[in-house]
């Protein structure tokens, strides 16, 4: 179906390309809301042990006694940050939906309109519509993604509850917690293409008809959808796994470490603006639902 | 708190120790039963005869049993009570109960129970049926005997903890109407019973005796308990099994259709050979044939899903006995029952009963994850600290608990190596420098140490811990890192000796704790200070901290330096002399727990000279200052490397700042934020 469109996962890339530099300011947006907890707990560090003989012991690997000390002299100031950051939630939340609009916004331009886009007025423009759009697309979420997801899971646990076999307990599990996630993945993708409809200017109702007119096509939706996943998760786990940033107390080492984390960083924001390239082309062709009267096309 | 207990001598102590001559007294009791299993029900229906004899000198006039069953009758008991939150709900025909049903005096024929009650000498709860006293008819003299004839039911609850059935998998623990200990009391005059109710931590103490267990389960049923299997008889589609096992202060056993029966021979000669053996006397001061032992027939019953657990078992079970047995004296029963807990079971998994342990192997369990193993030789650890030396563990379970633990930590040093090593890798290829930490395994204790408030003293009885946390500390982890403080001041081989000295002298005895601290005098030749034993006795901790290093220039002594009256004005001239080369330092150490050691603080200047100061008393504080070259560091000697001192971060300080640290954990902690924005934008 997609092939039939004359597209595929090439236009993503190319849309990709295109928007490469809003993709990067976009990550330079995340890394500045995360500079305040970075800051409060390397503070924190510093106050604890900045001058403490055990400092590079500390650094150099995670020893549970060393930490659990850590974690009880920090307790209180722990507890008022967490207060802080769960008080900051909503504003991160609108903070993410609006680079998250930019991103939909720069992504859905064609080739001559894409260079000079502003982050700023592309997201400022796609805020209202995509808060409007919230309600309905976070229930839709929770109805068709989240909630099914937890069923399966919690059906895993309830099937293998008198099977002996610990082997085959841990398949099923495995499966049906599998099958959770792709659930939520399609239904998180789906919410995306509804996103994707109504910031080029769909109305609401429109929009809403797009997420169920994706839903009912999964292997489309999951096939646009699931390699920059995929793909998310593989850098997630990889630079996790060879990140160096413990282990090695040099200031090279410590370099090396902040250098691969935010590689990491840069990667996950690059392949999610894959998903939502995905997310607007499947809006543009197969998802749109049928009386859908919209031009899909550049934004006005 | 008075910690004197007095130094005896030696020699009279070893010659307590070593005495096998002596003829040995009459069991206190010996228990005949029949019990008829029903797996269906989950119900047991037990008869049989119980022999006792008053060892004390005084009369007794009653009878106290232990029904821990009952814990499981329904939600009022104290322990269901002291589970609180973690408890899980039952459903009506998941409880579990024992009831008895008849007790009579043999040949009086007067049915004991028509006076019977239950009491709660712990809490004085009244719904709690777990402790039945009862009125003798007539006192029981002094080395008198009473045999009692009696019928009982008990019905196996869903593992809520330690005992229960599921799946088919009966695990009968505490089964049994179960005597108490008859103490001496008032100097001897009198006679009372230990019989503590069922808490939700801390059951054990009963007196040594004879079991012999008629276990009748329908066919196709295998069988583990206490003691060897000395007769097996199969009739109309049932099987009865008979246990019997002398010298042991319980008796438990597991029911299950599915479970594998695997045996290996534990050769003492060959695993406690004359080189072991004789390197393990000479670092015992003992007699190198006083370690030799006999076989041990090593039972395993896992079922078919669990084979690959099969040869950890074993070898963890094996390096166990051996080592323990060089530690402590050799094992002397003939059976050990290790028993796999199959899945849903877990609860009654980690259990230690004489001769026969529960363990729990883990599906999917890295080789370098120490599962089942550290399990499984913690719970052989117990047959020598509650089996052989069979403790008070409601009054003082340290002496239990905190022994084994440490017994084990020595043990699996001994075989595993001191660090445990968690790494994944890709074809041999690790993974991250991230997870290739060691951890060594004194270091987990330590962290358990700091893992609750230090609220409770570790000598105390278990129901008075504010909570399991509150007991782990207090009876697990502080015990083992005050054995590593002594091991520290005295040296690993004088404690291993006053351990084994303690362990041999009490075999098939209840000591006090001040029968182990006596022990360890013994061997260190000396009173033990107050303030090596004040964690056992108080809670509060011990933290002796440096908090504060400043090394400033001198300042200039500027100011006034004279006054005149020149003319009815005052006229004051400023100070002149030059600043006074070198730098101003300042050092304050805090104790911040209850406890106190003496320590030395180290200050280390520039020119490489160190001063040093006594810390001693019980103060809060102590504030030390020197004028001189810059300072480098300060540290406390004594204290700094102190297994109970509850500070690693502040045990030294240093004048320059470190900033890597803080670089790399703002780095780690911007970058956790990321994902989790990340994940917030998926799920929003
Ligand atoms: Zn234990």
């Amino acid at each position: 179906m997609i092939e039939r469109d004359g597209q595929g996962m090439g236009a993503d890339l190319r849309a990709l390309r295109r928007s490469f530099s809003v993709v990067l300011r976009v990550h330079l947006s995340k890394f500045l809301l995360t500079l305040p907890v970075a800051i409060g707990f390397g503070a924190l560090v510093h106050r604890e042990l900045a001058h403490s003989l055990e400092a590079e012991r500390f650094a150099a690997a995670l020893e549970p006694a060393l930490l659990l000390e850590f974690v009880r002299r920090i307790e209180p100031a722990l507890g008022a940050g967490l207060v802080a950051f769960l008080a900051a939630m909503p504003l991160l939340m609108l903070a993410l939906l609006f680079l998250d609009g930019a991103l939909l916004r720069a992504l859905q331009r064609p080739n001559s309109a894409a260079a000079g886009v502003s982050v700023w007025r592309e997201g400022g423009q796609a805020m209202v519509p995509l808060l409007r759009l919230w309600p309905a697309s976070f229930v839709l979420l929770v109805a068709l993604g989240l909630l099914p997801a937890y069923g399966l899971h919690r059906l895993g646990r309830f099937v293998v509850e008198e099977l002996a076999d610990e082997r085959t307990a841990f398949f099923i599990r495995l499966s049906l917690t599998a099958l959770g996630a792709l659930f939520l993945v399609h239904a998180r993708a789906s919410g995306d293409v509804a996103r994707a409809l109504v910031v080029s200017g769909a109305p609401l109702g429109l929009a809403v008809r797009g997420f169920f007119s994706a839903f009912l096509r999964p292997r489309l939706v999951l096939a646009a959808s699931l390699p920059w996943a995929i793909g998310g998760l593989f850098v997630l786990v990889t630079l996790s796994l060879i990140d160096v940033r413990i282990g090695r107390t040099g200031t090279a080492w410590v370099i090396a470490g902040f250098l691969t984390q935010q590689l990491s960083g840069v990667l996950r924001t690059v392949l999610g603006a894959g998903w939502l390239a995905a997310a607007s082309r499947l809006a543009a062709s197969s998802c749109r639902p049928p009386d859908g009267v919209l031009p899909l096309g550049p934004p006005t | 708190m008075p910690t004197m207990f007095g130094l005896v001598p030696t020699a009279l102590f070893a010659l307590s120790v070593s005495n096998p001559t002596l003829p040995e007294p009459p069991p206190v009791v010996e228990y005949e039963l029949e019990v008829r299993v029903e797996p269906d029900t989950r119900r047991l229906h037990g008869s049989g005869t119980l022999r006792f004899r008053n060892s004390t000198k005084a009369p007794a006039d009653r009878l106290c049993f232990h029904l821990y069953l009952n814990a499981f009758r329904n939600e009022a008991s104290t322990f269901m009570r002291e589970l609180s939150v973690e408890a899980p709900r039952l459903e009506l025909d998941e409880h579990g109960f024992v009831e008895l049903l008849s007790l009579e005096e043999e040949g009086a024929g007067s049915d004991l129970l028509a006076n019977a009650r239950y009491i709660s000498p712990d809490d004085g709860r009244p719904e709690d049926r777990t402790v039945l006293e009862v009125p003798l008819k007539s006192p029981l003299d002094p080395g008198a005997d009473i045999e009692l004839e009696l019928s009982f039911v008990s019905q196996l609850p869903k593992p809520v903890a330690r005992a229960g059935a599921i799946g088919g998998f009966m695990m009968a623990a505490q089964w049994y109407p179960k005597l108490g200990v008859l103490e001496p009391a008032a100097g001897g005059t009198e006679a009372r019973w230990s019989c503590h109710q069922y808490h939700a931590i801390g059951e054990f103490f009963a007196p040594f005796g004879r079991y012999r267990v008629t276990i009748d389960v329908p066919d196709g049923h295998e069988v583990g308990a206490t003691g060897p299997r000395v007769e097996m008889k199969t009739s109309s589609g049932r099987t009865r099994h008979v246990h019997q096992q002398d010298k042991v202060h319980d008796f438990a056993f597991v029911v299950d259709p599915r479970l594998e029966r695997h045996e290996r021979r534990f050769e003492a000669t060959r695993e406690l050979s004359e080189a072991r053996r004789s390197s393990a006397a000479a670092h015992l001061g003992i007699e190198a044939e006083v370690l030799r032992g006999s076989d041990v027939k090593v039972i395993l019953l896992i079922r078919p899903e669990r084979r690959f657990a099969i040869e950890r078992y074993f070898t963890a079970a094996f390096h166990a006995l051996r080592e323990l047995s060089l530690r402590f004296g050799p094992y002397p029963y003939s059976t050990l029952t290790v028993v796999d807990p199959p899945p849903g079971a877990g609860e009654t998994g980690g259990m230690e009963y004489p001769t026969l342990i529960t363990a729990g192997a883990r599906f999917g369990a890295p080789a370098s994850m120490p599962v089942p193993e550290s399990v499984t030789i913690h719970e052989i650890g117990h047959q020598f600290f509650y089996g052989l030396v069979g403790t008070n563990e409601v009054q003082e379970a340290w002496l239990d608990e905190g022994l084994t633990s440490y017994a084990t930590l020595r043990v699996y040093e001994q075989t595993y190596g001191r660090t445990l090593r968690f790494a994944p890798s890709l074809f041999g290829v690790p993974l991250s420098p991230w997870f290739v930490h060691p951890f060594e395994f004194r270091e987990i204790e330590l962290a358990r140490l700091l893992s609750a408030p230090d609220q409770d003293p570790t000598i105390q009885p278990s129901w008075m811990f504010r909570d399991l946390r509150s007991y782990r500390v207090g009876v697990y982890a502080r015990p083992v890192r005050f054995f590593m403080r002594l091991e520290q001041l005295y040296g690993a081989k004088t404690l291993d000796r006053a351990l084994y000295r303690y362990a041999v002298a009490h075999r098939y005895g209840a000591p006090r704790s001040a029968d182990l601290l006596r022990a360890i005098e013994a061997e260190a030749h000396g009173p033990l200070p107050e303030w090596v034993t004040e964690p056992l006795f108080r809670p509060g901790g011990f933290e002796l901290a440096v908090s504060e290093l400043v090394s400033r220039p001198v300042p200039e002594p500027r100011g006034i330096a004279e006054v005149r009256l020149e003319a009815d004005r005052v006229v004051t001239s400023a100070r002149t002399s030059t600043r006074a080369p070198g730098f101003f330092t300042t050092v304050v150490v805090e104790r911040r727990g209850e406890m106190m050691r003496p320590a030395e603080l180290l200050l280390t200047l520039e020119d490489g000279a160190v001063l040093r100061h006594k810390i001693k008393g019980r103060r809060r504080w102590w504030r030390f200052e020197h004028q001189g070259p810059r300072a480098v560091k300060a540290e406390l000697f004594g204290a700094d490397n102190d297994p109970l001192n509850q500070t690693q971060i502040h045990r030294a300080r240093r004048l320059e700042a470190e900033h890597r640290p803080a670089f790399v954990f703002a780095g780690h902690s911007g970058y956790v934020v990321g994902l989790i924005l990340d994940a917030l934008r998926f799920l929003l």
